[in-house]
């Protein structure tokens, strides 16, 4: 009889709790640590205007937040909306693997009036073409919440200490980085612990040395990392060894260090993202600065620099909440959400529009776009274990281990390797 | 006492909880790892089956065809031993031990055969002229794990070993010590990166600033940026970290020892070192064996140090294997990361068990 008793009693439990109805909210995944108080100011908005729940969940830092997204596609537990991190090809194994909406169709309606509000190299980020070499179906994945550029960055109060202007040329800037020296400053600074942002500045020169032909032919594996042009961009590293003028450290400084050390004007440029902003603001309110394109080596062919969407969502392609996910998605890239994230977060909007309400320093972010590139708009994408080998050569380089030859040598060997075992 | 068949379901049945939980959180994912390793990609999209391909690029071709021959060989023999036996002496334990062990050999038989067939297959491999070509990268980083093991086995378990006998013998204050010492590994590996990586950096760093005031300018180095110091630095912080495990569980092992052993060794004349060696160490080898397996299993299994205090750098010089492993699953190469943790999971094994073999030979002598 007790059994009997213990018995309805736990199903009664059951029933109750099945017949609660649970409130639909849509969840979404970030890991911009930065961001989430803005973001749950906007979700509050969204619940007052539209009576819908929205829940951002932050999961920091960025390499903790792809392993989880990662082991949640596996488990089939992602959310309504997130954001994928890395290069194209991870972007187009999560398509491929069926959990992301191709939103084309939704940006097409009502005359392209979705689509028309976004800056185009946004919406290019997250394009897959047609007859792509991804083989993914052709259409737009993501919906970029903001832009991001990576450029050199100068003291302009340091520069006209030395009395010196903004180096253009290769040479002006060895130049004035030694001047800088002499003055107990040093050149350069930028956080190249965080290998890719060598690959990046490695990349821009590739653009400017060898032209945009050759270097995706490099990437293709049609011109060896061996040839002449490519020696003379890892020659570039060595220069900046040999003239005194990197940070001390510089090989394992990370990117939030070299932000800092920026700020305190130790270091008269730098290399890095539009997202540093607010490091400089908390740090240093009084700090001068500009962008500039990186120093050209030659005048033969333009010089690109890595810009785009900075971060992007999609729509979980198996969650029940998906219309409505779209929709936020669209509410959130309106011109007053855009503004309300530029006042709160100083990051670039990615709808056009919103020029005038960019503070000083943001606009100059928005310099030299007409330069951007990025390798998610590259035709092909250099396989991580060439850029790793490129990375970790040029460490070599900056601690003198090794000669720019040698190292092309071992990239080369890597990039062999990989050729043969496709 | 003997059951009958429908009793010993039921017996088993009890354990059917634990064994469902224990198969669903472990022997699953073991089992998937191998899975993985098997194939090529990501792991969210399609994998491409690659056999052995991973191993192969590894452990070289050649090692591949030597390794399954062996291992192969091991699969075959053992379970058909143990049938030979079985045949010989009368049925003992349980008959659904008795059958799942069956399954178990035959299983083993089928997988080792498979070895086996590998093996012959690919046997001409062995003479090719990238017969032994290897992941160099991969096998540095190993050589780095045991670098920083070997400093962890001698210099942590050494200070750790001597700090405990000094306090096991300071039973008042040897409270405030364990304490003391056990503060340092319950702190976050990320925590004491970032101190130390903020006492060492050259600049401002805080040692570089002080040994400049004491006048020791020509000891100042990059320990951190210098290839030549890099791994050391790191060696030695981890061992810093992590000398207080070694210290409590050796501490806990000393108070284990009668005193009255020590107390008839000095009636009989032996005097301090004598009975160190006589005494402390007989008696403490099963501890000082635990104690350098766990260093060995800890060290070599070390991530956020290295991560926080050098990011793997300078040029590589302080990516360790786990690193290499994260490094390799963080660019979704979820199988080769899979067949990386698989060969460091049978090194670390092979390395266990055979100090354990040591430890138990010890023992008898």
């Amino acid at each position: 009889m007790k059994k009997i008793f213990y018995l309805l009693g736990i199903t009664f439990l059951f029933s109750l709790n099945s017949c609660q109805k649970k409130e639909k909210e849509l969840v979404i995944w970030h890991w911009m640590a930065d961001r989430q108080e803005a973001f749950e100011k906007l979700a509050e908005q969204y619940q007052k205007e539209k009576g819908f729940k929205v829940r951002f969940e932050l999961f920091f830092p960025p390499e903790v937040y792809s392993q989880k997204i990662q082991a949640a596609a596996a488990a089939q537990d992602l959310p309504d909306l997130f954001g994928i991190l890395g290069e194209k090809k991870i972007f187009a194994s999560f398509i491929k693997g069926g959990y992301v909406e191709n939103l084309s169709s939704y940006l097409e309606e009502n005359n392209q009036e979705w689509k028309r509000r976004f800056i185009k190299i946004g919406l290019d980020f997250n394009t897959f073409e047609k007859d792509n070499p991804y083989g993914v179906e052709e259409g737009i994945y993501a919906i970029p919440i903001d832009m991001m550029s990576i450029q050199f960055l100068e003291n302009k109060r340091l520069l006209k200490e030395i009395g010196e202007e903004s180096p253009r040329y290769w040479e002006d800037f060895i130049r004035i980085a030694k001047k800088a020296k002499e003055k107990s400053k040093w050149g350069f600074v930028c956080g190249w612990g965080e290998s890719w942002f060598i690959y990046c500045l490695v990349t821009n020169y590739a653009f400017n040395i060898m032209g945009k032909e050759k270097f995706f032919a490099t990437l293709k594996g049609e011109v060896p990392y061996t040839d002449p042009d490519w020696i003379k961009i890892f020659a570039l590293f060595k220069e900046l060894k040999e003239t005194g003028v990197l940070f001390p450290g510089i090989v394992t400084l990370n990117n939030k260090e070299a932000e800092q050390f920026f700020a305190q004007e130790k270091a008269l440029f730098s290399f890095n993202g539009s997202w540093g902003i607010n490091t400089y603001y908390q740090i240093n309110k009084k700090l001068e600065y500009d962008t500039i394109l990186p120093p050209r080596v030659s005048d033969k062919f333009p010089l690109r620099i890595w810009a785009g969407a900075g971060s992007s969502f999609v729509v979980n392609k198996n969650s029940p909440l998906k219309k409505e996910a779209i929709e936020f998605l669209k509410w959130l890239t309106q011109k007053e959400q855009q503004v309300f994230l530029i006042r709160y977060t100083h990051n670039l909007p990615s709808i056009k529009g919103c020029e005038d309400k960019l503070e000083g320093n943001l606009v100059k972010f928005l310099k030299n776009m007409e330069n951007a590139t990025h390798p998610r708009l590259w035709p092909t994408n250099e396989n991580p274990r060439v850029v790793e080998a490129i990375n970790t050569g040029i460490q070599k380089i900056l601690v003198g281990e090794a000669e720019p030859d040698k190292i092309a040598e071992e990239i080369e060997k890597v990039k062999k390797l990989n050729l043969k075992e496709k | 006492m003997h059951y009958t068949l429908k009793e010993e379901i039921k017996n088993f049945s009890f354990i059917l909880p634990a064994l469902v939980i224990f198969s669903f959180f472990y022997i699953l994912p073991f089992f998937y790892t191998f899975l993985l390793a098997l194939h090529q990609g990501s792991g969210l999209s399609s994998l491409k089956f690659v056999g052995l391909e991973n191993f192969r690029r590894l452990l070289s071709p050649a090692g591949v065809v030597i390794l399954s021959g062996s291992m192969g060989s091991i699969l075959v023999v053992a379970p058909l031993l143990r049938f030979w036996k079985e045949r010989k002496a009368a049925p003992e334990g349980s008959r659904v031990k008795r059958i799942i062990l069956r399954i178990v050999g035959i299983g083993s038989i089928g997988i080792g055969g498979v070895c086996i067939f590998y093996g012959f297959r690919a046997f001409s491999e062995i003479f090719s002229s990238s017969a032994w070509v290897i992941d160099r990268e991969w096998w540095a980083s190993v050589g780095r794990s045991f670098y920083i093991t070997l400093w962890a086995l001698t210099f942590q378990n050494f200070l750790a070993f001597a700090l405990a006998l000094c306090v096991d013998r300071a039973i008042r204050t040897g409270q405030i010590y364990r304490a003391i010492f056990f503060l340092l590994p319950v702190l976050s590996e990320i925590i004491i990166g970032l101190l130390v990586r903020s006492l060492l950096l050259p600049y401002p760093g805080v040692l570089p600033h002080f040994l400049e005031r004491l006048g020791l300018e020509s000891w100042i180095r990059d320990w951190l940026n210098d290839p030549r110091y890099a791994l050391t630095t790191l060696a030695i912080t981890h061992c810093w970290r992590g000398f207080g495990w070694g210290f409590v569980i050796l501490l806990a092992g000393l108070q284990t020892i009668p005193q009255t052993l020590y107390e008839a060794a000095r009636i009989d004349g032996a005097n301090g070192w004598q009975r160190f060696i006589r005494i402390t160490i007989p008696l403490m080898l099963p501890v000082i064996v635990l104690v350098v397996i766990l260093t060995i299993l800890g060290t070599v299994q070390v991530i956020g140090l290295p991560m926080v205090l050098t990011r793997g750098g300078p040029a590589g010089r302080t990516t360790v294997s786990v690193l290499r492993i994260y490094n390799e699953l963080k660019n979704y190469h979820a199988g080769y990361a899979s067949s990386q943790g698989i060969i460091l999971g049978i090194i670390l094994v092979t390395l266990s068990f055979t100090l354990l073999k040591i430890s138990n030979k010890l023992k008898k002598i």
